[in-house]
């Protein structure tokens, strides 16, 4: 079930809200964990139990950790170990085994055959937040004592699939004890609603060029270019719209979850913008892969070696293929070449330089990212950068690429525009010199929810593209 | 006392916000579950989903919440106003050139087609040849391809290569076949407004140069005369989702349409056998899932034979055709004694010489096809 389907606008949202706020305060767990359930199961059926067990393994190693903390370390490190290997093995079975047989028969030649396993959505979301709970006890923190409240914050349905990655510690207040307010579900319409227009507005309208791309019978240079662009602001609006929705419905539910997006294209570096791209991800990378290893606190070519672990794996985790891997390690050398010298000259140079960079580095590492699903694999992406710098024979324009360029300069503009704070900020400004104004959040709430659903209503299924990681 | 003001007007704004958002899915929640459920899409042509069948099977399977997607789109209330909506929403707000592939062109609904299926392309050609060495080997064998409208406005929209696409028809076509170039005689005006299909009264040139190529010498404008049928919104009406108005639909009637015998063959129990109709029947425009262009030759039919009891000549021609064949036919009729239409894609050719009553024998072989049926739909 996604978010931006009719199922679950119409159908379960509506249930699960009524049967929420009518529960009494102790139920609400429940109907929570519920919904959950059955949220996964509409999905995946019975891999459902495949997450149950998730969370089955690591609340009774989180409760062995705690009771044997002083008494037993022994005991406590077989423990983390156990859910260490349980959860990344369960990773990499689901995720990643037919990756390693066929990246091992091109290397010696075999022909062993691929298992064919189909990846359950949003394993890699759960896995590492289940990760991060029996590490983060294992540090130190409390263990939850009820395995039904670990259990609704492992299921918990708004940021089940996609995250953000919330971290057990961030929300084990208010799996106890929350407040619901108006406002707070004000808040999450709100934010709920904008996330639903840049997914469904903005970001399925960009995939339908970018999903027929590879079928074009005629490519020039810009339009390599404007698949490039494309893929990158629909990239942006499909997952942080998700992220949006996930936190709008959060505060339905009286959770605050972290934000995963600061608008990341206002980016100066490529530091920078893993400061404001996925943010989840990269701290929970950050605290516990980067970090443990030194984080930049050792020599330089052991930082450079812990970066390229580090993005080794941001890599993988996108995705098991090795294209995702290039992704990350290009992000890598981009981090050390700024570290030895870049950023220096970055923070000299004028602000517009610093912008184009990033944007550059993003686009052209969007364009690998997007290589295996849409341009043929890591060769069909070379070869798209290629063709955007004239090496690729094509022609620079032609009537067609003029056709597609007027059919999306308006929802490009737009989608340029939405990418900064320019429109928060400005809306913002108005309201303060003019309070009247304020009239404008329920009126754009409305305004996106039955245009969104004009579009629902006359379309297919739309996953979101993050389902796959 | 401006600080208490300004956080009552928050106050209420959020009571507003909240009370939308949780109304409009409230309301739609309620309309989901006791609105009544349509069986038809007027405007798309189309049986609506109906709710899924339940059984474990089907739910551990993932197959019956699939399904319930597809009637949960399909069945949501106000649905034809929301297309709507989402059609305006794209031409007019975000300015889109196209919604579910249609672009307009002097207020034309154009389809973009970009993606030759060169397998499937070759599969309906090879298909020709099996046509003539098995059932014709003898007859005088054309072909000729029917441009979509696309081709028209190719100039300033994504389109498939037709210099390739017609390369690739000629070398597949039956050795010793002639091409029948159909291309500079059409334009966009030839075509309805909100419907793939050609018009007929704008087709006796075309059928003229047809004639001509095959020998056959058929009747000029003076034989026919118009006939208004009805006023219809095309396929694309439907596809595009505007508030599109409706166009005339016309066909040219004439002695030789007026005193054809019409046979429908079709596969019975007992084998084939065949009903009579008529050239030209009308079709009520406001009948459900009702095609108007049905209008001619009964509109989808496997096999047709037209007979023209006026005829001069005891010459037959066989024309494999997909729908655009059904309104051209009326006007080839006048040169044969009788006109055998065959649509493979609803009759596998093998069934052809199991038709008892229906004599192969034919002296002019016709293939005419559109680019679209070509490259999008099986022929057997």
């Amino acid at each position: 079930m996604v978010f931006s389907g009719i199922p679950f606008l119409f159908y379960f949202l509506p249930a699960v809200l009524l049967l929420y706020y009518l529960a009494p305060r102790r139920a609400k767990n429940y109907i929570l964990l519920a919904a959950g359930l059955v949220f996964y199961f509409y999905g995946e059926q019975l891999l459902v139990l495949l997450m149950l067990a998730t969370a089955l393994v690591d609340y009774t190693v989180g409760r062995l950790i705690e009771r044997f903390r002083d008494k037993k370390p022994m005991v406590t490190r077989f423990a983390l170990a156990f859910s260490l290997i349980f959860d990344l093995g369960v990773l990499a079975y689901y995720k990643y085994v037919d990756f390693f047989i066929d990246s091992f028969n091109r290397l010696f030649g075999t022909a062993l055959p691929l298992w064919g396993i189909a990846l359950p959505i949003g394993i890699s979301f759960y896995t590492f937040q289940s990760l991060s709970y029996t590490i983060d006890v294992y540090r130190g923190e409390r263990a939850e004592k009820n395995f039904f409240t670990y259990a609704t914050y492992l299921t918990l349905f708004p940021q089940l699939v996609a995250g953000p990655i919330v971290r057990y510690r961030e929300v084990a207040d208010a799996l106890n004890q929350r407040e619901h307010s108006v406002s707070g579900f004000a808040e999450g319409a709100f934010r709920f609603a904008v996330g639903l227009g840049k997914k469904v507005l903005i970001a399925d309208q960009l995939g339908e060029f970018v999903a027929g791309f590879a079928d074009l019978p005629e490519k020039t240079v810009l339009l390599a270019w404007l698949y490039a662009i494309l893929f990158m602001l629909q990239i942006y609006y499909d997952f942080s719209g998700y992220s949006d929705m996930a936190i709008g419905l959060g505060r339905f539910f009286g959770f605050s979850f972290p934000e995963n997006f600061n608008y990341p294209y206002t980016a100066r570096s490529v530091r920078d913008f893993w400061r404001r791209w996925h943010i989840t991800l990269s701290s929970w990378f950050r605290d516990y892969v980067y970090i443990p290893l030194g984080g930049n606190r050792v020599k330089l070519p052991r930082w450079i070696f812990n970066i390229a672990v580090v993005w080794f794996l941001t890599g993988l985790w996108h995705g098991a293929d090795v294209t995702f891997i290039l992704w990350g390690l290009y992000f890598a050398l981009f981090l050390v070449l700024e570290k030895l010298f870049l950023q220096k000259w970055l923070d000299k140079a004028p602000k517009a330089v610093g912008h184009l960079y990033l944007l550059l580095v993003v686009l052209l590492g969007f364009v690998i990212f997007s290589a295996s699903d849409s341009l043929g694999g890591l060769s069909g992406g070379l070869a798209h950068i290629g063709q955007m710098f004239g090496f690729g024979g094509l022609p620079f324009v032609t009537r067609q690429t003029l056709f597609y360029l007027r059919d999306y300069a308006l929802i490009v503009v737009i989608a340029c525009v939405g990418a900064t704070p320019l429109v928060r900020k400005a809306v913002d400004a108005l309201v303060k010199k003019r309070p009247a104004l304020s009239w404008v959040k329920p009126v754009a709430v409305i305004l996106l929810l039955v245009l969104c659903t004009a579009e629902l209503a006359d379309a297919g299924f739309h996953p979101f593209l993050y389902f796959n990681f | 006392m401006k600080e208490p003001s300004r956080a009552k007007k928050r106050s209420l704004n959020d009571i507003f916000t909240a009370v939308l958002f949780a109304g409009f899915l409230g309301v739609f929640f309620l309309l989901c579950l006791f609105f009544p459920k349509q069986e038809i899409s007027p405007s798309e042509r189309r049986y609506l989903e109906t709710f899924p069948r339940f059984s474990w099977e089907r739910v551990e399977s993932g197959r019956f919440f699939n399904d319930f997607d597809d009637y949960a789109a399909d069945q949501f209330p106000g649905r034809e106003g929301f297309r709507r909506l989402k059609a305006i929403e794209r031409f007019y707000l975000m300015a889109r050139a196209q919604n579910n592939g249609i672009y307009f062109s002097n207020g034309r609904a154009v389809k973009i087609e970009t993606a030759i299926d060169e397998e499937m392309l070759a599969q309906n050609v090879a298909l020709w040849d099996k046509v003539v060495s098995d059932f014709f080997p003898e007859s005088n064998a054309y072909f000729a391809v029917i441009p979509d409208k696309n081709y028209f406005v190719s100039s300033l929209t994504p389109h498939w290569d037709y210099d390739a696409f017609l390369t690739a028809v000629k070398e597949g076509a039956p050795a010793g076949s002639s091409y029948i170039d159909l291309f500079p005689l059409l334009t966009l005006e030839d075509y309805y407004r909100t419907d793939i299909h050609w018009r007929q009264e704008a087709l006796l040139p075309l059928a003229e140069k047809m004639a001509a190529a095959m020998g056959a010498s058929i009747d000029g404008a003076n034989a026919y005369r118009t006939t208004d049928v009805s006023d219809f919104y095309g396929v694309y009406y439907g596809q595009s989702a505007l508030p599109l108005a409706r166009e005339p639909l016309c066909c040219l009637e004439s002695a030789v349409t007026d005193a054809a015998e019409v046979r429908l063959w079709q596969l019975g129990a007992d084998g084939f056998f065949y009903t009579d109709a008529k050239v030209y029947t009308p079709v009520d425009a406001e009948e459900e899932l009702s095609d108007p262009y049905d209008l001619f030759l009964s509109g989808p039919q496997p096999l047709i034979e037209v007979i023209n009891p006026l005829s001069d000549n005891d010459k037959t021609l066989f024309v494999f055709r997909d729908s655009f064949g059904s309104s051209l036919s009326p006007l080839l009729l006048s040169g044969y004694h009788r006109v055998v239409l065959v649509d493979l894609r609803y009759l596998p050719l093998s069934y052809l010489g199991q038709v008892e009553g229906l004599d192969l024998t034919c002296a002019d072989l016709l293939f005419l096809y559109t680019t679209t049926t070509l490259n999008t739909m099986k022929m057997r």
